[in-house]
């Protein structure tokens, strides 16, 4: 009974919140909570799988494809879509979303709340994208955080679906849980991707890895003279081919995707790896593959008959070093004059510390044909001066820290336009370039 | 004939963190403008330099493990180190880089790691951190702002490099941040330092011209970039206490 006046009253406090113009992701769960402190262990039983999604980049690209996935092939889930991944905000999900046909959850969960969350219910399933430097503002450094998460899965009947070609990720296997892992083969493709000052150190031993492939940063086929090593896995990428959207053979098997960026090569076999591990067939799998398309800022592409622009979320130095190199190929055919609109915010959930811009390659703009860059965003100067110290010439960079009237600026002035957000910069950006694509 | 400074950068392998790389890309930029060649050597290994051909050490921040791995690997050339900090070479010591310097370091656990002892000073890490922008006043550069990232806690009676004018400092009790000995800066800021305060790139630049008998006037082009992007932090920091 107490269950059922929580979940009312958390749905009750759901709408209220969004009529004071909140989103609401959220209260339900505080609600829920304050009225029955055992909600999130009643809410959360009867499931055949829970599959929490983490790492630092992809988390939310493989659990919405994830998502897409199982509702294109019929299945009833249990999804925190509402942008809420640490632990109110995915008890909210639980008390919003669940029927009783519900049986599968797909949750990002964000690295920082695991432990919170464990300590009232935990998935069957988890799967990790990667591990690199963007919340060490929040969580100290990598290999503590590798460490917390260790702790956290240990003695846990929790199986892991990991990414093998990421050393960190791969770390996670000291936990001892069962684990299956997915990998890109060596050789099949190589990354758009400049240098990176990733760390390339052992987590084990602390040695220099040994690489004998690397497909960016510090992903790729390593060794080390401890011992520890890239595990062969069990899905594979064993073909990969990127245009405007990305052609793959997972275990030989062919499928063509309608995203674009070729790091979602890994999100797409993440989704593939852990949905077969819960019984989907290929069939399934693939059908909602090749449906799936991104829709949140997240490697976008808008065009009309005079212009086009692409937007790409750029949280640390690996997303940016991405959307920098690969945006001029998407955005130009032959080699002409594209613009930049970058946003740099320090809001809480951007991280407070912006100095990963300074690892940025930058540098690398100097060979582009460019006709301006806009700084945009709280910290826009500091992007400004960043661009300064890469040597880009001063008359082509000029910085407005009000997004949307950067926007529109850019828009008004650019006919192939490059535009990378960081996190809360996301939404102003992108709804306005939206609006200005479908107004023209 | 051309004049050239030596920028010895060590273990940028290991020691990079927090965009420290940017002081170094800042030291070479600005001694470029002003007509210097520079050369950046990346030191990995040390017993492989020779540092009688250093005009400039830089040392970043790093992670306790990396951190044990650098520090290990400098004894090799503590008495060489000691010596040119003695003899008034420019440095840069970033988090770590400074926290070695001192006589000891207790990490969170209670664990003493072995420090170059070279200054007189000592650091007890603790488990929650000190992190934030930070701003700090000092008589010869003026305002200098950065962001902070440490569980370090710093006690020395030397010259800091600043009063702390918002955020914590060296040990969040004194007042006090970073260390100003000779010709050498240590400092927890990050951020990084150098790029929003070229008063403080200019100073490590012109005494390693003075140190090789360069009369290399500093071209103090126009810094109006420098200075807005630190007055954005200074503005929000500092109008929160008017």
């Amino acid at each position: 009974m107490r269950k059922v006046i929580a979940t009312n009253l958390a749905k009750l406090g759901r709408r209220v919140s969004r009529l004071r113009g909140g989103e609401g992701s959220t209260i339900p769960g505080k609600i829920a909570q304050r009225v029955d402190p055992d909600i999130a262990k009643s809410v959360t039983a009867g499931f055949d799988d829970i599959i929490f999604i983490s790492g630092t980049n992809g988390k939310t690209t493989t659990s919405n494809l994830i998502g897409h996935i199982l509702k294109v092939s019929g299945r009833d889930i249990v999804h925190n879509i509402e942008g809420s991944n640490m632990f109110e905000g995915i008890l909210s999900s639980f008390v919003i979303q669940k029927n009783s046909k519900t049986k599968i959850a797909v949750i990002e969960i964000d690295e920082g709340s695991i432990a919170k969350t464990f300590r009232h219910f935990q998935p069957t399933k988890m799967v990790f994208t990667n591990f690199s430097r963007d919340q060490m503002d929040r969580f100290g450094e990598l290999d503590t955080l590798v460490d917390q998460i260790i702790d956290c899965l240990k003695d846990q009947d929790i199986s892991l679906i990991l990414n093998s070609d990421d050393p960190f990720v791969r770390r996670l296997a000291k936990a001892g849980n069962d684990a299956i892992y997915y990998g890109i083969d060596a050789g099949i493709y190589e990354f758009q991707e400049a240098n990176m000052t990733e760390s390339k150190f052992c987590p084990k031993c602390g040695k220099p890895l040994d690489y004998s492939w690397i497909h960016y940063s510090h992903i790729g086929h390593y060794t080390c003279e401890c011992g520890f090593s890239r595990k062969e896995p069990k899905y594979a990428i064993t073909a990969l081919s990127s245009g405007l959207s990305l052609d793959m053979s997972i275990n030989d098997i062919p499928l063509k995707t309608r995203v674009s960026g070729d790091y979602n090569a890994y999100n797409v076999l993440a989704s593939y790896a852990v949905l077969r591990e819960i019984g989907l067939s290929e069939e399934e799998i693939i059908e909602g593959i090749e449906s799936f398309q991104l829709s949140d800022g997240r490697m976008q592409y808008f065009k009309n008959d005079n212009q086009n622009a692409m937007v790409n979320l750029a949280k640390n130095p690996a997303s940016f070093n991405m959307s920098l190199t690969i945006g001029h190929n998407i955005v130009s055919e032959e080699n002409e004059a594209v613009s930049y609109l970058m946003a740099l915010n320090d809001y809480g959930a951007d991280g407070r510390d912006v100095s990963w811009i300074w690892d940025v390659d930058f540098e690398h703009l100097n060979n582009e044909n460019i006709d301006f860059i806009i700084c945009t965003g709280s910290r826009a100067e500091e992007l400004a001066l960043r661009l300064k110290y890469a040597g880009l010439p001063k008359d082509k960079v000029s910085c407005n820290q009000n997004i949307v009237a950067a926007t529109e600026q850019a828009l008004k002035q650019s006919v192939h336009l490059i535009a990378i957000p960081n996190y809360t910069a996301l939404t102003p950006m992108h709804r306005s370039i939206e609006k200005y694509f479908k107004e023209r | 004939m051309s004049k050239t400074i030596k920028i010895f950068h060590f273990f940028p392998d290991k020691l990079n963190l927090y965009g420290d790389i940017g002081n170094v890309t800042a030291l070479k930029k600005r001694a470029e403008w002003r007509g210097l060649n520079v050369e950046v050597v990346n030191v990995t290994a040390s017993e492989k330099v020779d540092l009688s051909e250093a005009d400039i050490l830089f040392i970043g921040g790093g992670s306790d493990r990396e951190q044990k791995i650098a520090t290990l690997d400098i004894f090799n050339v503590q008495e060489e180190f000691r010596a040119l900090i003695e003899d008034g070479i420019p440095a840069l010591m970033i988090c770590g880089g400074y926290q070695f310097l001192g006589h000891s370091y207790v990490t969170a656990d209670g664990t003493e790691l072995e420090t170059l002892n070279i200054l007189d000073f000592r650091t007890e890490s603790k488990v929650d951190r000190l992190t934030g922008n930070i701003i700090l006043e000092s008589e010869q550069f003026g305002k200098i702002v950065g962001f902070e990232n440490h569980g370090g806690r710093t006690y020395h009676n030397y010259e800091p490099l600043g009063t702390v004018v918002s955020g914590y400092g060296n040990n969040a009790e004194d007042g006090g941040e970073g260390i100003h000995y000779k010709n050498m800066i240590g400092t927890y800021l990050h951020g990084p330092l150098l790029p929003k305060n070229p008063k403080i790139t200019d100073y490590l630049i012109d005494k390693a011209c003075e140190r090789k008998g360069y009369s290399v006037p500093p071209v103090y082009e126009n810094n109006e970039i420098e200075e807005r992007a630190a007055e954005v932090m200074i503005d929000r920091l500092l109008s929160k206490n008017k």
